[in-house]
């Protein structure tokens, strides 16, 4: 618990992080910018539920994942390069406290990306007005779907997390992280219940049926038909290998 | 009752095929400050590191408080504070908020500790001053300030005045000696400059190509330091009589019934013979102590020599 | 439907709230465990162990109230461990001390006594004689004093006195023996009155020490002494145009048995200084010493008016 709370102090005044809040708030604002220029009576933005799967869909498809395994990259890495990891063993802080609250900052923060967005979402949807169905069950529901994606996308990531740990640079984790996503981008619905990133996809459309719509619409239309629960236990236990191999090797690895 | 805080047995650690260090045994007594003296790449910091558990340890044994460290990690860290080579802290915060992060994952042993600790080495409480923008002094006084942080029993310090300027490496070195004088703390310190050990220690290991060659207290190494004549007589007082009035001697001094001390190192001592077997003093013997630390380390690194 | 979705709810909170104070509880059992073991630490006699807390843990004041009785006492003993050293390292110097002089106190009446020389080199032998028992006597006598300051048996009387008065007083008895060593002498002391409350041959015996100290040591031949007051405390500045001090010994020069010259040569017995600092203190005044900017050494003695 204290661990996580001093995570969170040593962001204070860090460039990276208010950055990357910038950014999601430009995407954000982005979702926002469509509803204001494109009419209601277009199928495309007619509700709330298209504006706010839009946002999420834009934030979680490309933009989180690469973001949160450069975060992480950053999380592991600084503190080798400012020398502080030393400092922090010899407290001692074990190197699976270390990892479990860096996953636990990643966490936040994907969670934090989120709930900005889903609040830029509303924002918007008030803003840009015209949205017949923007009342407290939809909100809520855009709020289960939005925390679904900040806790389930960090999970999904934790293979790239490994390679975080390992890392010496921002390079090679950045790289994988892309190499990553090409399969999820090329055929999503394929491989749902195998890779971790697909699987979180095929949980989706259980929370909302505005949700089922989107991930059918973003994976090109095909129904999807696998069991979320599949796709949960996969993505837990490829996420649960990833934990269990990155806290081998950042014990291996010597100072 | 055990009274060494840090003991190592056969501490060995080898990087493939190469060994860093071989079979040490140091012993750190309660309350005394070690010196750990090589030259860079002796292999201090590695024994210091492993003492820490921040590197494996090939073989060997390493006990902490009078028990193996190995799986007591949690116990016995806490009650250490250490600096190995250039302490580390985060650019982005002050040094206060630095210290405050480490205080809270740590714990501490009195209220008010951040502002104590840098009160001790002289830096400012709650300043606005980045890390990023600190000295290199400030830096070094802001690792000596969480070494402290928590009132530790024993301190690991690795080369704690690189980097410093003169004045800053006397302030550091008073600043040790209090610590072990006035607080009773257990130091380990590590350094390549004999003239710096030799202020510090009680206790010396001296260390090269990873062998320890040899440990002794610092007064037994004092010994073979020094300039002086040593003069053994059969009379004393008749002696005094002969240096002072024959030779203008003030600077001696009697150690017992039949021992002087010279101290002015220049004198001709044939003819000091000469002139005390004249006066029917019989002189036992006259040998001239005029050995310098440094050469006493150049001999036993093999005429290498020490920094 | 919503019903079970708030029984869902509140069961959710409930295992929560259990989670928490099962972690709690846990954290708290760590740490009676950890209080424990340091307290049996404590207990047989390392007193240097802390207990550290976090800043959330119930323990928290147990754990710094026990470190503070801890840290209190081990700086009682560091303080009694001090001044036995200090008394180790006063009687082996006192034996040196003594026994040097003696020694040559020997050998010269001993020339005298067998008839080695005659004439006016025996009168010589007998007054060079004289001094070094006139030096041994004073040096006992200083020791004593020393001694005695130091247990803190030493009874003072503290009356109300005009500092002017009694400083003019003191000094009187000096010229003449500045003008028998050939000292120029400068005293600018205010004709006006200043009442303190000083013990008076206290203060006589720091201002006889300072005199003493300049005709023995500073090898210069002039000395100056000023006196300035104001409400709070009065400044009294003693200089002369001598050797200096060397930086690196000005800090000790008031520590017991330190001289300046590394040999004890016959002159002088490193008590005065000593003896005056910690009459100087017993009167909550400073004295300090620095070389002066262009040569000499410059004495400052703060006093203050009220004790």
């Amino acid at each position: 618990m204290t661990i996580i709370s001093t995570e969170m102090l040593k962001w204070k005044r860090n460039k990276t992080v208010l950055g990357i809040f910038i950014l999601t708030a430009i995407l954000g604002i982005f979702a926002v910018e469509r509803a204001f220029s494109i009419s209601r009576s277009s199928s495309l933005m007619n509700s709330f539920s298209d504006l706010y799967t839009l946002a999420f869909k834009n934030l979680t498809s490309l933009f989180l994942p690469i973001v949160l395994s450069m975060f992480a990259t950053t999380l592991f890495f600084d503190e080798q390069k400012n020398d502080t990891l030393k400092g922090l063993l010899i407290i001692p802080i074990s190197k699976t406290q270390l990892y479990f609250s860096k996953i636990a900052v990643v966490i936040f923060m994907s969670l934090a990306l989120c709930l900005l967005t889903f609040a830029i979402c509303i924002l918007g949807g008030f803003l840009a007005g015209g949205f017949t169905d923007l009342n407290t069950e939809t909100i809520l529901q855009a709020g289960l779907l939005f925390l679904a994606g900040g806790v389930l996308v960090p999970l999904a990531m934790l293979p790239v997390i490994f390679l975080a740990t390992l890392a010496k640079g921002y390079v090679l984790p950045i790289g994988a992280a892309l190499l990553y996503l090409v399969p999820v981008v090329l055929i999503p619905s394929g491989i749902m219940g195998l890779h971790p990133l697909a699987s979180v996809m095929g949980i989706y459309p259980y929370i909302s049926s505005d949700a089922a719509e989107m991930v059918k619409k973003w994976a090109g239309g095909i129904e999807i038909t696998i069991s979320p629960n599949i796709c949960l236990i996969s993505l837990l236990v490829i996420g649960s290998i990833s934990a269990i191999v990155s806290v081998l090797a950042l014990r291996k690895q010597t100072y | 009752m055990n009274k060494y805080v840090i003991e190592t047995k056969q501490l060995t650690k080898t990087y493939g095929e190469q060994t860093v260090v071989n079979s040490v045994n140091i012993h750190v007594k309660q309350g005394q400050i070690y010196g750990l003296l090589g030259r860079n790449g002796a292999g201090k910091t590695t024994i210091m590191k492993m003492i820490l558990g921040l590197t494996d340890i090939t073989s060997g044994e390493v006990d902490v408080f009078g028990q193996n460290i190995k799986g007591r990690e949690k116990r016995v860290y806490p009650r250490i504070g250490a600096i190995i080579e250039t302490p580390g802290f985060y650019p982005n915060l002050t040094g206060t908020e630095n210290l405050e992060i480490f205080a809270k994952l740590r714990g501490t042993a009195a209220p008010n500790a951040v502002k104590n600790a840098l009160e001790i080495v002289g830096l400012p409480y709650r300043d606005k001053k980045l890390f990023s923008k600190y000295s290199l002094g400030m830096k070094q006084r802001l690792g000596i300030a969480n070494a402290i942080l928590h009132d530790p029993e024993l301190l690991i310090l690795d080369e704690p005045t690189n980097g410093l300027d003169p004045i800053g490496i006397a302030e550091v070195r008073d600043f040790i000696k209090t610590l072990s004088i006035e607080r009773g703390k257990t130091i380990l310190i590590s350094s390549h400059i004999l003239s710096e050990i030799a202020l510090l220690a009680d206790d010396i290991g001296i260390i090269d190509h990873g062998v320890l060659l040899e440990e002794n207290s610092m007064n037994e190494l004092q010994k073979r330091n020094s300039k002086y004549i040593l003069l053994q007589v059969s009379d004393i007082p008749k002696t005094s009589l002969v240096l002072e009035r024959q030779f203008g001697v003030t600077e001696y001094s009697v150690q017992d019934e039949h021992t002087l001390r010279i101290y002015d190192t220049s004198l001709d001592m044939a003819a000091v013979n000469k002139a005390l077997v004249v006066q029917d003093i019989a002189v036992i013997s006259s040998q001239l102590c005029n050995d310098t630390l440094e050469d006493y380390f150049k001999k036993i690194t093999g005429g290498e020599g020490i920094a | 439907m919503d019903i079970n979705v708030y029984l869902f709810i509140v069961i959710a909170l409930m295992l929560l709230i259990i989670m928490y104070l099962l972690f709690v509880l846990r954290r708290v059992r760590t740490q009676l465990a950890l209080i424990k073991d340091a307290l049996e630490d404590i207990k047989g006699g390392n007193l240097n162990r802390r207990i550290l807390a976090g800043e959330n843990d119930m323990t928290k004041t147990i754990c710094y109230d026990i470190n503070k009785i801890a840290v209190n006492s081990q700086a009682q003993l560091i303080r009694q461990r001090q001044s036995e050293q200090a008394y180790k390292r006063l009687m082996t110097s006192l034996s040196h001390d003594v026994k040097t002089p003696l020694a040559s106190l020997v050998g010269y009446l001993e020339a005298v006594e067998n008839k080695i020389v005659i004439g006016e080199e025996k009168d010589e032998y007998i007054h060079v004689a004289h001094e070094k028992a006139h030096y041994m006597k004073s040096f006992v006598e200083n020791l004593f004093e020393w001694v005695k300051l130091d247990s803190g048996e030493q009874i003072f009387h503290f009356e109300k006195f005009d500092l002017n008065e009694l400083s003019r007083n003191i000094i009187a008895d000096w010229i003449p023996v500045l003008e028998s060593n050939h000292f120029e002498y400068e005293f600018v002391i205010p004709e006006t009155e200043y009442f303190i409350h000083i013990d008076v041959n206290a203060y006589t015996r720091v201002l006889n020490n300072l005199f003493q100290n300049i005709i023995i040591h500073s090898a210069g031949d002039k000395m100056a002494l000023h006196i300035c007051e104001d409400i709070q405390q009065a400044k009294i500045i003693i200089s002369d145009n001598g050797k200096g001090i060397a930086p690196d010994k000005l800090p000790h020069i008031f520590e017991r048995m330190y001289q300046c010259d590394q040999s004890r040569s016959a002159k002088g017995n490193g008590l005065g200084l000593a003896i005056a600092k910690e009459l100087i203190s017993v009167h909550k005044g400073t004295i300090t010493a620095e070389n002066s900017s262009d040569k000499g050494t410059v004495f400052t003695i703060l006093l203050p008016k009220a004790l």
